[in-house]
C-alpha cells in the first residue's frame, strides 16, 4: 500500500516551501527588481554618444579673464576647467566660471526682443519684434527736446576696456548729447581714485601683489573674487612659504575676513576714520616714507588733519582697538605693503572720502611706482586715449532721454533706483541682458545679446594686473536664434537717431584691429593651451599669424611692468573741503533711532541680484549652507532677541523705500544693531522658471548723492501671515 | 589578466584645510562632473544632493581669538568596517580590492537609506526628486555618468569613470599601470587654492602618501577604527580637536552624570 497524502501532508509542505523561499535568493530578487522598476527610468535624459574633444576659450563672466579647457561631445562643452598654466587663470576657475557653459541654456535666457508694461515687479513683459523696438527707441529719443533731458542716448559699459567699450564711445560721441558711463568696479576703486591724486595722470596700472607681504583691505573681498581669483588664490596658498599676510578691515564676517590673519571689524561707516587713524600713528612714528615731502603736494595739511585721528579718538568710533590700529599701522610699514579699498559687489563703492584716505596711505609708505607696491602698466597696444568716463554719481537726475545698459556681466549691483533716478521721466531704460535679471525686468525694452560662450569676445588685462594681457573668447555655442549682436544694435539705433554718424565695424574687424596693433607692437609672447608653450610676439611674422594663435585659445602677455615715473600726490585733492568733511566725521555718526537697525547689502561677485548664476550653483547657495541665498538676514544673537527673533525666523523689513522680507540668521560673528542682506541668487525655481523676482535688498537702498549705497536703516520684526 | 597578479592601490586625498577658502568651487566641479541635477525650488542643506559639501567651521569666540575653516566633506573612502557596506541589503554599495574606492551602484539601491544613517560623515545623498534639468541643460551632460533617478542613494566614488577613463589610456598605450596625472578627481581638478592632493596611499613615494603621513594630518572620527582614506591637514590644533569630536566629548562631566 502506498503512501496516502493526508491534508497535514499538503500544509506542511506549503509551509516548508513558503519557509524555503524565505531563505532563497527570491524575495532579494524581488526586492531588487521592484527597487528597479518603481524607478522612473524613462525621465533620465539620454547622454551623447558622439566623440570627446578638447576645445580652448577665455571666460568672459567677469573681467578676470581665466582660460577654459572645455571637454565636448559632439561639439557641445558639457566640463569647463582652468586651462593648466594659464598666465591669468593660473589653471583654475571660480565656482561661477565652472558652470559658464551652461549659461547659454539658462531658464531664464531672453531669447528676443520685449517691451515692458511699466516700471514695477508687476509689470508684464512681452514680446516685441526687434525692429519694432528700436523704432519706439527712436521716437522717445527724437520726441524729447534737449532742454527736457540733455543727455539724449547714455550707456553704461558693465565691462569698460574692450574694442567695444571704444565702439560705444564713438558711437556716443557722435550723437548729440551722447553720454558714457562706466560701471564701478572694485579692483579699479584704488587705481582710480590714485589717478584722481596724481599730479600727471595715466601711469597708475597695478598692484604688484605677486611681491608684496602684507595687504591692508578696507572690505575689498580679496578672497570671495577678486582681480584674478586664480592669481589671489595662488599668492594665499603659498602664503606660508611667503610670510603674505592679509588684514582685514571689514563690518562684516566675510569669509575674507574669517580667513584673514587680522580682523578689524570696524563699526559701519567708520573706514575713513580708521584710514585717517592709521595715517596719524605713521606720521606720529615717523613710519612714512623718506621722501614723502618730495612725492606729494599737500603733506603738511594732511599731517595736520590726521593730527586730529588719535588712536584713542578713532578706537571711540571706529570699535577698533586703539592697540590693534597701532599694531596695524606698524605692520604696514613694515614694507613690502599695499593698501587697497573695496566695492561690495552688491553693497557698491566707499564713499569717495574713504577712498582718498584709504589710497593716500600708500602714497604715505611709498608704495607708488616701487616693486611689490603699486606699479605702472603699459597701455595696451591699439587702445585709444580717451577722456576718463562718467560715473553714474556724476549725471545729474532725470538728464537722460534714453539709458542704454550694456549686457556684460561686470559682477557688481547698482540698485535700478539709482539708474531710474537718472532718466527723464518719459525716457526709457532698454537692457542688451541676455538673461532675465531684476534689473532687466524693470527695462522698458530688451535687446537680448548673446550669453556667455556664444559669440566670439575679447578679453584684455585683468583688474588690477601689473602687466597688459588680451585673450579671445572663442565661441563654444552657435549663437542662439533672436539674439543680438551689440555692434548690429548700435547699427539699428544709429539708423533711427537723429544727428547720429558713425560707421559701427563689424565684430571681426573690430577684434582683428586690436589684434593688428598687439602684433604690430612686438611686445610680449602668447601662451598656447595645448601645450604649454611660449612664443614671442616678434617670432610670427604676419599679423594673421598672431590672430591665428589667438583664434586658438593663446593669451598674449605683455613683457612686463613699464617704467614708473616721479610722480607727485595730493593727498587731500579735495583740499579743505574735504578736511572738512573728514573732521565732521570725529563728532560720530547717527545712530539709527528707535527700532530702526542699520542694513548693508552684500553679494558674491557675479552673483548679485543683478545677476544670474547657473542653476548647478544652487549646491552652493541653496542645497548647503556655505554661501547666503537672497534675502538671507545676517543678525547678532544679542539684535535678534531684542526683536523678538530667532534664528530661522522670517522676519520683515521696512523703511520709506519699500518693504522686504527675509530669514534670520542669527551670526555671533555680526556687530549688534546692524543686520547684513544677502543680495543673490534665488531659489532655482522650476515650478515657475520665468519668474525672476524683484531685486531684494537693494529696492531698500536709497542711493545717497555721492552714489553710494552701502548703508540705510530699517526696521525689522516678525513676518505674519503672507506679510511681502 | 590573473586578479591577483593586478597592482593593488588605495587611492585617497589628502585636504589642507589651511589653504581652503570655502569658495565651493569642488562642489560645482563634482556636481557637473557627476550629472548632478539642480535643486528643485523646495530642496535644502538636509535634502539636497552633493557629494561634496563644504562646511563652515569657528572655534567658539566671538573676540579677537575667533578663527574659521572651511571642511570640505565628501565619502571617507572608509577602510575597515566600512559602515555604509555592513547595513546595505541590497549589495548596493561594495568596496573595489584593486583601488580601494567605496562604490555605490544606484541600480541596486532600494532607497531604504540605512546607509545614510550608517554613515559618521553625512556624506550621502537621497533623490527626493526625479532628476530635472532646464530645458536644453541636459546636452551638457557628462556622457561617461549615468544619471540616477528619484529613490536611491548616491555618493562620491572619486570620479570613478575617471580611473576608467585613465585605465583606457594605459591599456591603449600597452600599459598596465595609469600615470597619477591621467586619474585626479573634479574637486582636485578644480581646487583654486589647491588644497586638495589625490593618489595612490600605498606610493610610499606619492605626495598623497607623504601628506598623509605628516605630522599634521589626521582623520575625521578615527576613534571609530574605519580608517578613512580622506586625510585632512591644519596647523590649528582646534580643528584637529573637533576631527575627533563625538556626542559623548561634547558633553561636560555634569551632563554625564
Amino acid at each position: 500500500m502506498g503512501p496516502t497524502i493526508t491534508r497535514r501532508d499538503l500544509l506542511r509542505l506549503a509551509g516548508g516551501s513558503a519557509l524555503g523561499v524565505i531563505f532563497s535568493p527570491l524575495p532579494w530578487k524581488l526586492l531588487d527588481d521592484s527597487a528597479i522598476w518603481t524607478q522612473n527610468w524613462s525621465l533620465n535624459p539620454p547622454l551623447s554618444h558622439a566623440p570627446i574633444s578638447l576645445a580652448y576659450s577665455t571666460c568672459t563672466l567677469c573681467p578676470g579673464g581665466c582660460g577654459i579647457t572645455a571637454r565636448c561631445t559632439g561639439g557641445v562643452p558639457f566640463s569647463l576647467t582652468g586651462t593648466k598654466s594659464h598666465p591669468v587663470g593660473r589653471g583654475v576657475l571660480c565656482a561661477a566660471g565652472l558652470a559658464g557653459h551652461q549659461m547659454a541654456m539658462h531658464p531664464l535666457r531672453i531669447v528676443q526682443a520685449c517691451a515692458s508694461s511699466g516700471r514695477s515687479v508687476g509689470a508684464v513683459i512681452s514680446p516685441l519684434e526687434r525692429e519694432k523696438a528700436i523704432a519706439a527707441i527712436g521716437a522717445i529719443l527724437n520726441g524729447l527736446s534737449a532742454r527736457d533731458a540733455p543727455h539724449s542716448v547714455a550707456l553704461i559699459d558693465r565691462r569698460p576696456g574692450r574694442a567695444l567699450s571704444a565702439v560705444y564711445r564713438n558711437f556716443l560721441s557722435t550723437v548729440p548729447g551722447g553720454l558714457y558711463i562706466v560701471s564701478p568696479s572694485a579692483e579699479d576703486a584704488t587705481l582710480t581714485t590714485l589717478q584722481q591724486m596724481a599730479a600727471t595722470p595715466a601711469w597708475i596700472g597695478g598692484f604688484d601683489f605677486e611681491q608684496t607681504r602684507t595687504l591692508l583691505s578696507f572690505g575689498a573681498p580679496v578672497l570671495e573674487g577678486w582681480g584674478s581669483p586664480g592669481q589671489v588664490m595662488d599668492i594665499w596658498s603659498k602664503r606660508a612659504r611667503t610670510g603674505f599676510r592679509l588684514i582685514q578691515a571689514d563690518s562684516r564676517p566675510s569669509r575674507t575676513a574669517r580667513l584673514a590673519q587680522t580682523w578689524l571689524q570696524l563699526r559701519p561707516g567708520t573706514e575713513t576714520i580708521l584710514a585717517l587713524g592709521l595715517g596719524h600713528v605713521i606720521i606720529r612714528e615717523n613710519l612714512h616714507a623718506h621722501d614723502i615731502k618730495r612725492t606729494t603736494r599737500d603733506f603738511a595739511e594732511y599731517a595736520r588733519l590726521v593730527a586730529r585721528f588719535d588712536p584713542p579718538t578713532v578706537s571711540a568710533l571706529c570699535g577698533v582697538s586703539k592697540e590693534s590700529i597701532e599694531e596695524t599701522a606698524r605692520t604696514i610699514a613694515r614694507r613690502p605693503s599695499l593698501v587697497v579699498a573695496g566695492t561690495d559687489p552688491a553693497g557698491g563703492p566707499l564713499p569717495n572720502e574713504a577712498r582718498t584716505a584709504i589710497a593716500a596711505l600708500n602714497v604715505l609708505l611709498g608704495t607708488m611706482g616701487t616693486r611689490a607696491g603699486i606699479v605702472a602698466r603699459n597701455p595696451l597696444p591699439g587702445e585709444p586715449v580717451m577722456p576718463p568716463a562718467t560715473t553714474i554719481d556724476q549725471v545729474p537726475d532725470q538728464s537722460i532721454r534714453i539709458l542704454i545698459i550694456d549686457g556684460a556681466e561686470s559682477g557688481y549691483d547698482i540698485p535700478v533706483s539709482l539708474l531710474r533716478k537718472k532718466v527723464h521721466p518719459q525716457g526709457a531704460i532698454v537692457s542688451l541682458s541676455p538673461l532675465l535679471t531684476p534689473m532687466t525686468a524693470w527695462a522698458d525694452y530688451i535687446i537680448p545679446a548673446p550669453a556667455h560662450l556664444e559669440l566670439l569676445e575679447e578679453i584684455s588685462t585683468a583688474p588690477g594686473a601689473v602687466t597688459c594681457s588680451y585673450a579671445l573668447a572663442r565661441p563654444l555655442h552657435p549663437v542662439r536664434e533672436g539674439s543680438t549682436d551689440p555692434l548690429d544694435f548700435l547699427r539699428l539705433l544709429s539708423a533711427v537717431t537723429a544727428g547720429a554718424a558713425t560707421t559701427i565695424p563689424t565684430r571681426d574687424a573690430m577684434l582683428r584691429a586690436r589684434a593688428d596693433a598687439i602684433h604690430a607692437s612686438g611686445r610680449g609672447k602668447v601662451f598656447m593651451p595645448q601645450d604649454g608653450a611660449w612664443i614671442e610676439v616678434k617670432g610670427l611674422a604676419t599679423t594673421e599669424q598672431f590672430w591665428q594663435k589667438l583664434s586658438e585659445g593663446g593669451c598674449w602677455i605683455d613683457d612686463g611692468p613699464a617704467q614708473s615715473r616721479s610722480v607727485s600726490f595730493s593727498l587731500l585733492p579735495g583740499g579743505n573741503d574735504e578736511a572738512t568733511r573728514c573732521l565732521a566725521l570725529l563728532s560720530g555718526s547717527e545712530t539709527p533711532e528707535g527700532s530702526s537697525v542699520t542694513v548693508m547689502p552684500y553679494g558674491v561677485r557675479g552673483a548679485t541680484a543683478s545677476a544670474q548664476v547657473s542653476p548647478i550653483l544652487s549646491k552652493i547657495f541653496q542645497e548647503s549652507n556655505l554661501k547666503d541665498l537672497d534675502g538671507t538676514a545676517l543678525l547678532h544673537p544679542g539684535t535678534a532677541t531684542s526683536y523678538g527673533l530667532a534664528d530661522g525666523d522670517s522676519a520683515t523689513m521696512h523703511n520709506g523705500a519699500g518693504t522686504m522680507r527675509v530669514v534670520v540668521r542669527c551670526d555671533g560673528a555680526v556687530l549688534p544693531g546692524v543686520v547684513h542682506v544677502a543680495a543673490g541668487p534665488r531659489r532655482n525655481n522650476s515650478d515657475a522658471p520665468g519668474c525672476v523676482g524683484g531685486e531684494g535688498i537693494l529696492s531698500l537702498c536709497e542711493p545717497g548723492s555721492d552714489g553710494t549705497w552701502r548703508l540705510t536703516t530699517a526696521t525689522i520684526g516678525k513676518a505674519h501671515g503672507s506679510e511681502i | 589578466m590573473d586578479p591577483k597578479s593586478e597592482k593593488t592601490a588605495r587611492y585617497g586625498m589628502v585636504i589642507d584645510l589651511d589653504r581652503c577658502t570655502g569658495c565651493g568651487a569642488c562642489m560645482v566641479a563634482c556636481a557637473v562632473e557627476h550629472n548632478v541635477p539642480p535643486a528643485e525650488s523646495s530642496a535644502t542643506p538636509r535634502t539636497g544632493i552633493t557629494w561634496l559639501r563644504v562646511y563652515g567651521m569657528d572655534n567658539g569666540p566671538e573676540d579677537s581669538g575667533r578663527d574659521t575653516a572651511y571642511i570640505p566633506m565628501l565619502c571617507q573612502q572608509c577602510g575597515h568596517d566600512t559602515p555604509c557596506i555592513a547595513v546595505c541589503p541590497q549589495n548596493a554599495v561594495d568596496v573595489d580590492p584593486t583601488t580601494g574606492i567605496v562604490g555605490q551602484v544606484p541600480q541596486r539601491c532600494l532607497g531604504c537609506r540605512y546607509c545614510m544613517t550608517a554613515c559618521p560623515y553625512h556624506a550621502r545623498s537621497f533623490n527626493w526628486w526625479d532628476p530635472h534639468w532646464p530645458a536644453g541643460m541636459e546636452k551638457t551632460l557628462n556622457p561617461d555618468v549615468s544619471p540616477r533617478m528619484r529613490g536611491v542613494v548616491e555618493k562620491c566614488n572619486f570620479c570613478h569613470a575617471r580611473l576608467h577613463q585613465a585605465k583606457a589610456k594605459a591599456a591603449l598605450e600597452g600599459k598596465r599601470d595609469i600615470k597619477p596625472a591621467d586619474y585626479v578627481p573634479a574637486c582636485v581638478e578644480s581646487c583654486p587654492a589647491r588644497a586638495m592632493v589625490f593618489g595612490d596611499l600605498n606610493d610610499a613615494s606619492s605626495d598623497v602618501a607623504l601628506a598623509a603621513a605628516a605630522a599634521a594630518s589626521f582623520q575625521f572620527l578615527p576613534r571609530l577604527g574605519t580608517e578613512p582614506k580622506v586625510y585632512y591637514r591644519s596647523d590649528r590644533d582646534w580643528i584637529r580637536r573637533k576631527a575627533d569630536h563625538t556626542v559623548h566629548s561634547s558633553l561636560t562631566e555634569a551632563e554625564h552624570r
